[in-house]
C-alpha cells in the first residue's frame, strides 16, 4: 500500500498543460477527437496520464492489459478512442 | 431514510420484454414470418416532446396509442419473408421505464436476427448469403458486401471464437454489423478487479449508409462507436458499446422491488474490458434518392443482433435471454439502510 502524506501535490486537468503548451496526452485527445459529450473526459486524461507514468516508472510499454483495467464509464462509448489517444499519448510521454 | 445509494436506485429503465417469432418455409422460400413482442409498458407521459401530446399521452389509452404508433413507424423487417407481422403487446406493471436506448429495435432486432441465423441453419446456407438473398433493397445488400469485405466475413476461426452479421435499417439509414466474438474459458474467466468480464467482442466492423447526406464524418463515426459499445454491451462508437453491453454484459437485478445496482460502478455498461481492441466504421456514400438519416442510436440495434448472432455460433446454442452475463452477481451490493460503507479516501490503495 502506498501513502498519501499531507503536503503531497495533487495534480488536476487544470494542472496538467506546462502553461500554454498542452500535455501530450490532452494533445493526444484532441488528435484523435475523443470526447462527446466531455463529462468524464478529464478524468480519463488524468487516468490515462497517470497510468503512462505508472507503466514509465515500471520500466515497460503500456499494454492492451494495462489498458482493460481502467475503470472509468463513458456513456458516450468513446471507449476505442480513449485507447487509441493512450497509446498515441504514451509515445510522446 | 433515503441515502446516497438510493439516488441511483429510482429512475427509469428501458422496459423488459419477451420477443417471439415463427417462421415458415417451403424449400428455399420463406413463406411467412410473426414476431410478438410483449413488454413492460413503455411511459411515453412525455408525449412527443411537447404539452399537447403529452396531456393526451396521460388520457385513458393515451400510452397505448403512442406504443402501438411508435412500434409500428419504428419497427421492420428488412427481409422478403412473405407475409410478415410484428404485434406490440404492453403491460402496465407499475414500472418506472422509459423509452431510452433506441426504444423497441435493439431487442426486436435482436429475436429476429437470432431467428434469421437459424433460418439460414435450416436451408443450409451461410449467415451472410442468406441475408443477402432476402434483403429487400440494394442498398442492403451494398452494406452488407462492404460489411463482409471490411469485416473478413468467413475466415478462419479458432474453436469458441465466430463471426456474426446483423442488419438494421431506421433512421432513414441502412446499416451492417460484423463482430467477432471471444467465448474461450481463458477470455471469459479473465480477472478484473470487481468487473464483469465474460465473453469479449475482439474485432467489430459497422457501416452504415447514412441517409442521404452526412455533415459531419468523425461526428457520426464517434455516435456509432457509442451505439456499438451499449449494444454490444447499447450509439454507432455511442452505438456499438450500447450494443455491447445490451448482449453481453448491462441489466439491472431486482430483488424485492428494488434494484441492486446502487452506483454506476455497479451497473454493467461497457467498460474498456469489454471494449473491442479492433473496431472500424465506415461510412458509405449517402442515398441521394433517400432522406436526411439521425445517428444517434443508430449503432445499437445492429451491434447487439450481430453479438448475439456471433455467440450463438461460438458456443452452439441459442441464447434466449440477455445479457448473457446477468445470471451472476460481480459486485457486493449496498445496503439498504445506512450507513453506506465510505468510499476510498486514497485511490493508490486500488491500484498494482
Amino acid at each position: 500500500m502506498k501513502d498519501i502524506a499531507p503536503d503531497d501535490e495533487v495534480t488536476t486537468i487544470g494542472g496538467l498543460a506546462d502553461g500554454d503548451t498542452l500535455h501530450p496526452m490532452q494533445q493526444a485527445w484532441i488528435d484523435n477527437d475523443v470526447a462527446q459529450c466531455g463529462y468524464c473526459q478529464p478524468g480519463q486524461i488524468m487516468a490515462a496520464a497517470a497510468l503512462v507514468k505508472r507503466v514509465k516508472d515500471e520500466g515497460r510499454e503500456i499494454t492492451d492489459d494495462d489498458l482493460d483495467q481502467i475503470r472509468n464509464i463513458c456513456r458516450c462509448g468513446t471507449y476505442h478512442r480513449v485507447r487509441e489517444a493512450i497509446k498515441a499519448g504514451a509515445a510522446s510521454m | 431514510m433515503r441515502h446516497r445509494a438510493d439516488d441511483s436506485r429510482q429512475g427509469r429503465v428501458h422496459p423488459a420484454c419477451t420477443s417471439t417469432l415463427r417462421a415458415a418455409h417451403l424449400g428455399d422460400k420463406i413463406v411467412s414470418l410473426q414476431q410478438n413482442h410483449t413488454s413492460v409498458r413503455t411511459d411515453y407521459s412525455h408525449g412527443l416532446g411537447e404539452a399537447i401530446t403529452a396531456s393526451a399521452a396521460k388520457l385513458p389509452g393515451g400510452n397505448y396509442s403512442l406504443a402501438q404508433s411508435i412500434f409500428v413507424l419504428s419497427q421492420n423487417t428488412p427481409y422478403n419473408f412473405g407475409a410478415t407481422s410484428q404485434l406490440l403487446n404492453e403491460i402496465d406493471l407499475g414500472f418506472n421505464t422509459g423509452s431510452v436506448r433506441n426504444v423497441y429495435s435493439p431487442n426486436v432486432r435482436t429475436a429476429q436476427e437470432l431467428m434469421v441465423d437459424q433460418l439460414a441453419d435450416a436451408l443450409k446456407m451461410d449467415p451472410y448469403g442468406f441475408r443477402r438473398a432476402y434483403a429487400k433493397t440494394d442498398l442492403q445488400r451494398a452494406v452488407l458486401d462492404r460489411v463482409a469485405k471490411e469485416g473478413d466475413w468467413g475466415r478462419d476461426m479458432e474453436p469458441g471464437t465466430a463471426q456474426g452479421i446483423g442488419m438494421h435499417v431506421e433512421y432513414k439509414n441502412t446499416m451492417a454489423a460484423l463482430v467477432e466474438i471471444d467465448c474461450r474459458p481463458a477470455t471469459v474467466n479473465r480477472q478484473i478487479r470487481d468487473a464483469c468480464t465474460g465473453p469479449r467482442v475482439t474485432r467489430a466492423t459497422y457501416v452504415i449508409v447514412p441517409g442521404s447526406q452526412c455533415v459531419n464524418p468523425t461526428g457520426l463515426k464517434a455516435m456509432t462507436m457509442g451505439g456499438m459499445t451499449g449494444g454490444m454491451t447499447g450509439g454507432m462508437m455511442g452505438g456499438m458499446m450500447g450494443g455491447i453491453a445490451m448482449t453481453l454484459s448491462a441489466s439491472l437485478h431486482i430483488k424485492d422491488g428494488t434494484p441492486l445496482e446502487a452506483s454506476w460502478d455497479n451497473y454493467r455498461c461497457t467498460r474498456q474490458w469489454n471494449t473491442p481492441p479492433e473496431l472500424n466504421i465506415v461510412i458509405m456514400d449517402p442515398d441521394p434518392d433517400g432522406e436526411v438519416g439521425g445517428g444517434g442510436e443508430a449503432g445499437v440495434a445492429a451491434s447487439m443482433a450481430a453479438v448475439a448472432c456471433a455467440y450463438r455460433r461460438a458456443v452452439g446454442t441459442t441464447p434466449t435471454s440477455f445479457p448473457i452475463n446477468h445470471d451472476e452477481l460481480t459486485f457486493e451490493p449496498y445496503p439498504t439502510v445506512p450507513p453506506l460503507p465510505q468510499p476510498p479516501t486514497n485511490g493508490l490503495d486500488i491500484v498494482s
